[in-house]
């Protein structure tokens, strides 16, 4: 599966890993995952240390995930990203708007 | 399954005939008989039956010939499966049959059973390829109606986006969309001050639903370029525009520039456009930076309209692609790369346009593309500039508003209304609807703006022009600009503009302004303009040159202009 999504132990963080490719292909898996993004969850982490590359129908996603997050009081943050990811972020200036982890 | 078929018996026994007539009765079909080739095709002429029984040895025309014929009549669109009826069992000639057209053997003597069967599995792949004909035909008339549906939007999308207007001389770009429609767009318009301003877009995805953003988009980037609004407040009211719009998810990356030809500066704004430059002989000069968020994106309290100024040099030419140029892949699925582009723009000056354009393909080869490509540069030259007021066609407004007419007009403006408004669209709102000539309106425009820019900058402000001689003048000129704007709590700027018609619809325009300021000497202007080599303090004497008379009163804080149209 290119979206993993896994849970702490204590329930609060969802960790959602996306492998390969981020992009529109993407589009009903990742927002699967991110269903399961429910109180008590409030935390969750985009995992993208196994991410190749985004566009932005990926950028729009995360978006998304960031408004459904609100919604149930919950962060976003965006860890592991390779120096591409961390580039396409950055033109985006999407570094201001999410939490980004090293 | 229980589907009813017409079946073609074709055998010269006749006995035959019957035997396999009353099975396919019992079994609910119906059918029909011929007793040698000639006749089966005949029948199968007037009967159409779904499926054929032949028998292979017959006299006259034998069963491979007619079942040739018959395929032939059947052709590519219809599936009649052709059973033959057989006692043969050596391959040679089961492979002559197969050869012939055939689909299937049924061996004498005849088991009922088999026959059953085989019918069942001949009748199932019968409907299955009738279901994916009529299927495919119903795709096909949705998929031609769908095209020219969208040839049609795309008239209308296209006349909307107006593209006209990127065919300047100083303009070279290149669009390449991977569907009809493209999520890509570029714009480019003048302001009524001869400023250009260009615009390029690249909205999530691609296609219809990319493309349909850029209606209100282009609409809103015109009509307020045209009115000479700033591209602080074009974007901004662009942004607010698509939050609304657009769903949660969709957004336009963008970068509008707005290139000043004479004051050689540049402003722009770029958010999450990858790649955009200023390139001269040695290179790469400066880069437009992504430093905000694509628009569409954040609410109007959070968006950042702040523009970045840059200083032209004399032959800079911009650059400015979306990412499909830079994230193109070659047949290993590598990236053209930011730094390929670098190297071709800083290789090639001259050329870079083409040279871009070349080394894209030579380096993307046989690959499919997977993006809206848009490419474009500018050169700033400032012989590119065209004085003209554009699109001021206001003759039906001209008709109407021929009769004399005498009005008084009076603005004020205070230090709030300065801080947040800028005059210049709401002058020039009020000169478009004037009844005269354009080149006229062009003059009235220069001559309003001009004064109130004056009065604002050396009148309440006090700012020195002679900044802008040294080096880096004017972005500091205006960084000072900003900064003590910002901290005054008082200043007045009052316009009072009268206008006297005579018979033969010519008039004379009063400019009266006033500012809250110390005034200036105005004894030692420079009163020509010929002489005038300095980057600065070219305004006053243009204003000498179009107006009638231009008197400077009191200490200099009033000035009063006089213009003949």
């Amino acid at each position: 599966m290119p979206v993993e999504s896994t849970f702490s132990d204590n329930k609060e963080t969802l960790t959602i890993k996306v492998l390969g490719n981020f992009d529109f292909n993407l589009h009903k898996e990742f927002r699967d995952a991110y269903a399961a993004l429910q109180e008590p969850v409030t935390k969750c982490v985009i995992d993208m240390n196994e991410t190749d590359y985004m566009d932005s129908s990926a950028l729009g996603m995360l978006l998304i995930l960031k408004d459904h997050a609100s919604s149930v009081g919950a962060e976003v943050i965006l860890a592991n990203c390779k120096p591409d990811i961390k580039g396409i972020l950055s033109v985006a200036n999407f570094d201001d708007m999410f939490e980004i982890e090293e | 399954m229980n589907y009813k078929m017409h079946i073609l018996i074709v055998d010269d026994d006749a006995t035959n005939r019957f035997v396999l007539g009353t099975m396919l009765k019992k079994f609910g079909h119906t059918s029909c008989s011929a007793s040698d080739g000639y006749e089966a095709i005949e029948q199968y002429k007037l009967e159409k039956p779904d499926i054929v029984l032949m028998d292979v040895m017959m006299p006259g025309m034998d069963g491979l010939e007619a079942t040739k014929q018959i395929k032939g009549l059947i052709g590519d669109e219809e599936y009649v499966p052709v059973i033959f009826l057989t006692a043969l069992s050596d391959e040679q000639a089961m492979a002559k049959c197969v050869e012939s057209g055939g689909d299937d053997f049924l061996t004498k003597p005849y088991k009922k059973d088999l026959l059953a069967a085989k019918l069942k599995a001949h009748i199932r792949l019968r409907i299955l390829h009738d279901t994916t004909k009529r299927q495919r035909d119903e795709l096909r008339a949705h998929n031609d109606k769908e095209h020219q549906e969208q040839l049609f939007a795309r008239n209308v999308y296209q006349n909307i986006i107006h593209q006209v207007e990127l065919k300047r001389p100083n303009i070279k770009y290149s669009m390449s969309s991977m569907a009809l429609f493209n999520g890509d767009v570029l714009l480019a318009a003048q302001t009524p001050m001869g400023k250009l301003h260009v615009m390029l877009g690249d909205f999530t995805g691609h296609g219809l639903s990319a493309a349909i953003g850029a209606v209100p988009l282009s609409s809103i980037f015109y009509t307020m370029t045209a009115k000479g609004f700033a591209i602080s407040d074009i974007i901004s009211e662009i942004n607010v525009k698509l939050k609304n719009l657009l769903p949660l998810g969709i957004f336009c990356a963008a970068c509008i520039i707005e290139l000043d030809y004479s004051g050689r500066t540049l402003k722009a704004w770029n958010g999450g456009i990858p790649a955009a430059f200023l390139i001269n002989k040695n290179g790469i000069s400066q880069t437009i930076t992504s430093n905000n968020p694509p628009l569409g994106i954040l609410p109007p309290e959070n968006f950042k309209s702040a523009e970045v100024l840059f200083e032209l040099g004399e032959n800079d030419k911009i650059i400015l692609c979306t990412d499909g140029v830079t994230e193109a892949n070659n047949h290993n699925g590598e990236m053209f790369g930011t730094e390929r582009l670098k190297k071709t723009l800083t290789d090639n000056f001259s050329d870079s346009f083409d040279k871009i354009i070349s080394d894209l393909n030579t380096f993307t080869g046989e690959s499919e593309q997977t993006d809206d490509i848009t490419l474009i540069e500018v050169q700033t030259d400032s012989e590119f500039e065209q004085k003209n007021i554009t699109n001021n066609n206001t003759k039906t407004k001209t008709d109407i508003r021929n009769n004399k007419s005498d009005w008084d007009m009076c603005l004020e403006m205070d230090i709030s209304t300065i801080k947040e408004v800028d005059p210049i669209p709401l002058i020039n709102q009020f000169i478009i609807d004037l009844s005269c000539k354009s080149s006229c309106k062009h003059d009235i425009f220069l001559i309003l703006s001009e004064l109130i820019t004056n009065s604002i900058d050396h009148g309440i402000l006090q700012l020195d022009s002679a900044l802008k001689s040294e080096e880096d003048g004017f972005l500091r000129y205006y960084e000072r600009r900003k900064e003590i704007l910002e901290s005054l709590s008082s200043g007045l700027v009052k316009v009072h503009i009268k206008n006297e018609s005579n018979n033969n619809n010519n008039g004379k325009l009063t400019i009266n302004i006033q500012d809250s300021g110390n005034g200036f000497d105005h004894s030692g202007l420079p009163k020509k303009l010929e002489n005038n080599l300095n980057p600065s303090g070219r305004g006053i004497p243009l204003i000498n040159k179009l107006c009638q008379s231009v008197i400077y009163k009191g200490n200099g804080n009033e000035v009063e202009a006089i213009y003949n149209w």
